[in-house]
């Protein structure tokens, strides 16, 4: 017998593999970025369209734009996570010129996916062809949005995602108001559509540009969504976790429809998209402190292994790491809760400043107590997934979208001031079970990095 | 018979020792196991199969079967207890828990596994086992090689110790190591005695290996550390490999050696004194023709046979016939033996032979049939550094042929003689130190220039070969211990 020599794949193969889990922490940004972008630019649709627009047709505009997003980002929701960990993989296999033909597959998937759902579901709409044309024109140009912010967050190229959203929406803002004088509803469909075309032009030209590649389409990505269902699924059920509570309440018997299945419930919408926006400080203190302080630590872990640390040098990284973790959860408690405390106490005055109705108080208050607590989930699932724990982010979420569903559902049948302790009350179950899950699996952390390292090794030598 | 990388696939003493045993013992039959690193390995069967072997199973310890996807599952706390004992065990050379250690992974003596292979790589308790015995025994050595080199030490050993042997009379190990490991579950599962026989020393062939082995690591500022924890590494393996044997001696009820040098290494490896024995090697002696030497005329002709390798120290060889050629110039020497292991070391002879400019002298003949070769030598030399028993000497012996030998194994035995009777049938040669070259010219010359005692050694050496050295005696001593293990209840 001689030597033994081993080679370990993948997780222990060096640096790059930690390369490419900051890739996949990135690109499960993007969990979050959609979400917020979709609220923004509805505010602003909702503000100008007061000027020339009838009440109905207001109310029409948003529940569609609010059901196109909602149902866009359920769809492509399941390539979240899935595409853009393949596409990180790419990255650290140093094949960017995979990006292109991905993309090209996956839009095609996209596209045929929501035509069908878009054409199918807009036939029931009580509108005119132009409108239904409009409207699922509109629906597959989001869609394709969100696939191609998959891509750019990816890259991390965020500046671009941001002026390509200034511009977009710029033009979106202008045309429809323009449009709206002339056309009315239609026309800010059209404006609407002509802006986010915009965008996703814009990002798609950013991607063709940057990754000239000689393949077209690319099958493997195909197989490895197959192979990656947890992944797949962890995408769905995030962001049917996120939207569920509304629809929840859309079917519930307070709201009303707008048109055929289009149902609208404005007072636990609003209240529910505004107290959101609440917690884009978490958001960006967790993406700043986790890129500077845990990344570092995070990354130490992983170099006390490879460098043949002994079991000691691992253990004392990994209390580093933890303890790291733990202080910048703290401060985001503690900032954010500051911020939310302090809109729940002036939740009034706020309201009143931007002219919503003082009915939905009561249900801003606990919303903003529930994206508190939705925040610290949301992060708490980054964490899960920056460790790769695949199994518990699918189980997180499935808790969340079931509690979500489950708890506003109860609490619909209830009156006004209870409506967002439903959406409250999952999240804060959701990220207890998050917390002692993520809690015992970082206890085994040692053994789960190597412990469960599969035997798919070569021996260099043999014993003869 | 347990077989670990010999008969069939492996062509050399051991495996023709073997397949001449069996041949011989027409009225028994025979299951063989053979054990192999690596199913990629050679395929080639070097040997017919004897009619006898009624059974041929492979196992190779490299390849177990197991899932490689990491199902993790629990283990029973009695089951991680018995399992860390038995670790502990391992450290110590003690083998008292081998027997229950078996019975969790499938080789004891009721069929049925309590822990399998999956478990044993990913479960969490494996895990806090494989934790303990690091911080207890190696807290300063890099984490990630000493996880490793557990699974790949201990993997295939519990692997291993799942196998379920054919029943049989007696089993019999030609070395220890995994093979003995074998033995000793055959003994446990069917209570049928076990024997082994050692041609060589299997843990000190082991040590010599490790100690020489390459440790392919990545660079460290730090070499004194690498240094020691290569060290640590090594050990380890020999010390599992020393567990081997100390578990083969132990439950083995006979332990043979070739020769008393090689039952006194058995003996301090924690082998019973009162189980070791000597069965030398043996020839057919009838079919080498025995030459009266002729009267000198013509050139004198030195032979060497042996694989061109190292350790047979080939260069010795030549740099001595450089000493004898400036005192007899009428040399001729003949290197017989295969080229084609070590060619970078033949290369090396090559151009020392051009160096000491014995160009016309000194012939390469490669793999020969030596029975052809002996009639035609007045003298063998073995320069070799490491040997059991060589088949050469007795070969020779039975030529009637005068031998230089380096004094290592049982060269000097095979020469002077082992028992005192043997002893009084005279020398047949001459050994030698190793590595000294001028040592083994002078015993060349002292015997090229006697013609008397050129006939006194040739006929010492036959007459020790045909005494002590036949092979009807090997197959006799072998038929009686197989009758005697195998009647008994």
């Amino acid at each position: 017998m001689a030597g033994i020599g081993f080679r370990i794949e993948k997780i222990l193969e060096g640096d790059t593999y930690i390369d490419s889990v900051k890739a996949h922490f990135y690109s499960s940004i993007i969990f979050s970025g959609p979400w917020l972008v979709s609220i923004l630019t509805l505010f602003l649709i909702s503000f100008f369209s007061v000027r020339n627009l009838h009440n109905q047709q207001i109310v029409i505009l948003r529940s569609l734009i609010i059901y196109i997003y909602a149902f866009s980002l359920i769809v492509t929701g399941v390539l979240y996570l899935s595409a853009s960990r393949y596409l990180a993989d790419k990255l650290y296999q140093k094949d960017p010129e995979a990006f292109v033909p991905a993309f090209n597959s996956l839009s095609i998937m996209v596209m045929a996916i929501q035509s069908s759902l878009g054409w199918f579901f807009s036939g029931f709409l009580n509108v005119d062809t132009a409108t239904r044309f409009l409207v699922v024109m509109l629906y597959l140009t989001i869609s394709m949005l969100w696939l191609v912010m998959i891509f750019l967050t990816a890259l991390r190229d965020y500046g671009e995602i941001t002026r390509a959203f200034v511009a977009g929406s710029l033009v979106a803002v202008a045309a429809s108001f323009f449009l709206g004088n002339y056309f009315g509803l239609k026309g800010y469909l059209c404006g609407y559509f002509i802006g986010h075309l915009l965008i996703v032009i814009l990002l798609c030209l950013r991607i063709f540009v940057e990754f000239a590649s000689r393949r077209i389409f690319d099958r493997e990505i195909f197989n490895f969504l197959l192979n990656n269902k947890t992944l797949v699924a962890t995408g769905l059920c995030y962001n049917l976790g996120i939207w569920i509570d509304k629809i929840v309440f859309w079917y519930s018997p307070q709201a009303y429809t707008v048109s055929s299945f289009l149902r609208t419930f404005p007072d636990y919408e609003s209240a529910n998209f505004f107290a959101y926006l609440t917690i884009i400080p978490a958001f960006s203190i967790f993406l700043i402190h986790v890129e500077t302080e845990f990344y570092k630590k995070y990354r130490l872990y992983y170099i006390a292994i490879l460098e043949k640390g002994t079991y000691s040098d691992i253990r004392r990284a990994k209390a580093k790491m933890i303890s790291t973790l733990k202080s910048s959860l703290l401060r985001i408690v503690l900032n954010q809760g500051l911020i939310s405390i302090f809109t729940v106490f002036f939740a009034e005055r706020l309201i009143g400043m931007l002219g919503f109705s003082y009915v939905i108080i009561p249900i801003f208050r606990i919303c903003v107590l529930g994206a508190f607590l939705n925040c610290l989930l949301l992060i708490a699932v980054l964490i899960i997934l920056y460790f790769d724990f695949k199994d518990i982010a699918l189980k997180v979420t499935f808790i969340f979208a079931v509690t979500n569903g489950l708890f506003s559902y109860a609490t619909s049948f209830m009156s006004l001031p209870y409506f967002g302790y439903g959406y409250a009350g999952a999240a804060f179950v959701s990220l207890v079970c998050a917390y002692y899950m993520l809690d015992y699996k970082i206890n085994r952390l040692e053994y789960l990095t190597f412990g469960l390292q599969p035997l798919g090794v070569h021996r260099e030598e043999e014993i003869a | 018979m347990l077989l670990e990388g010999t008969f069939p696939y492996v062509a050399g003493g051991v495996s023709t020792w073997v397949y001449d045993l069996i041949r011989a013992m027409d009225d028994l039959t025979f299951s063989i196991v053979y054990l192999g690193a690596h199913r990629r390995g050679s395929r080639k069967i070097h040997y017919p199969i004897p009619k006898n072997v009624t059974d041929f199973r492979e196992i190779h310890i490299f390849d177990y079967q197991m899932s490689t996807r990491p199902v993790p599952r629990s283990v029973g706390a009695k089951e991680s207890g018995l399992l860390r004992e038995f670790l502990l065990d391992l450290k110590q050379l003690k083998t008292s828990s081998f027997a229950e250690a078996a019975s969790l992974f499938g080789g004891g003596r009721q069929a049925g596994r309590r822990l399998r292979l999956e478990e044993l790589a990913y479960s969490f308790d494996i895990w806090k086992i494989v934790e303990e015995t690091y911080l207890s025994q190696a807290p300063g050595v890099s984490f990630i090689d000493y996880f490793w080199t557990w699974r790949f030490i201990y993997l295939p050993f519990f692997a291993l110790l799942g196998v379920r042997l054919p029943q049989a009379g007696v089993y019999h190990c030609v070395s220890t190591g995994y093979a003995g490991v074998l033995g000793a579950l055959g003994k446990l599962q069917h209570s049928r005695p076990l024997v082994i026989t050692e041609h060589g020393i299997y843990t000190r062939e082991r040590k010599i290996e490790i100690s020489q082995a390459e440790w392919i690591y990545s660079e460290q500022a730090d070499q004194i550390k690498v240094t020691r924890e290569q060290d640590f590494f090594k050990e380890w393996w020999m010390g599992l490999f020393s567990f081997f044997s100390r578990l083969a001696y132990d439950q083995a009820d006979e332990i043979i050696a070739l020769f008393e040098g090689n039952r006194k290494i058995q003996i301090e490896e924690g082998a019973l004194p009162e189980k070791t024995r000597i069965i030398p090697n043996a020839i057919d002696a009838d079919s080498y023709s025995y030459h009266e030497r002729r009267e000198q005329k013509g050139k004198f002709r030195i032979g060497f046979m042996g694989r061109v390798v190292p350790i047979k120290d080939v260069k010795s060889f030549i740099r001595a016939c450089r000493i004898i050629y400036n005192e007899l110039p009428d040399i001729e020497v003949s290197i017989m033996g295969p080229l084609d292991e070590d060619e970078e070391y033949y290369r090396e002879c090559l151009a020392l032979v051009e160096e000491e400019s014995l160009g016309g002298i000194v012939k390469f003949h490669g793999k020969v049939n030596t029975r052809d070769y002996y009639p035609g030598l007045d003298v063998l030399v073995l320069t070799s550094i490491s040997e059991g028993q060589p088949i050469v000497i007795l070969e020779s012996g039975a030529s009637g042929i005068p031998v230089v030998a380096s004094d290592v194994g049982a060269c000097r035995e095979l020469l002077y003689g082992s028992s005192p009777d043997d002893k009084l049938i005279g020398k047949s040669g001459m050994v030698t130190p190793m590595y000294n070259p001028e040592a083994t010219a002078g015993a060349v010359l002292a015997i090229l220039r006697d013609p008397d005692l050129r006939a006194r050694m040739g006929r010492a050496g036959q007459k020790r070969v045909n005494t002590y050295y036949r092979s009807e005696d090997l197959f006799a001593r072998y038929h009686e211990l197989y009758y005697k293990y195998s009647q008994e209840l």
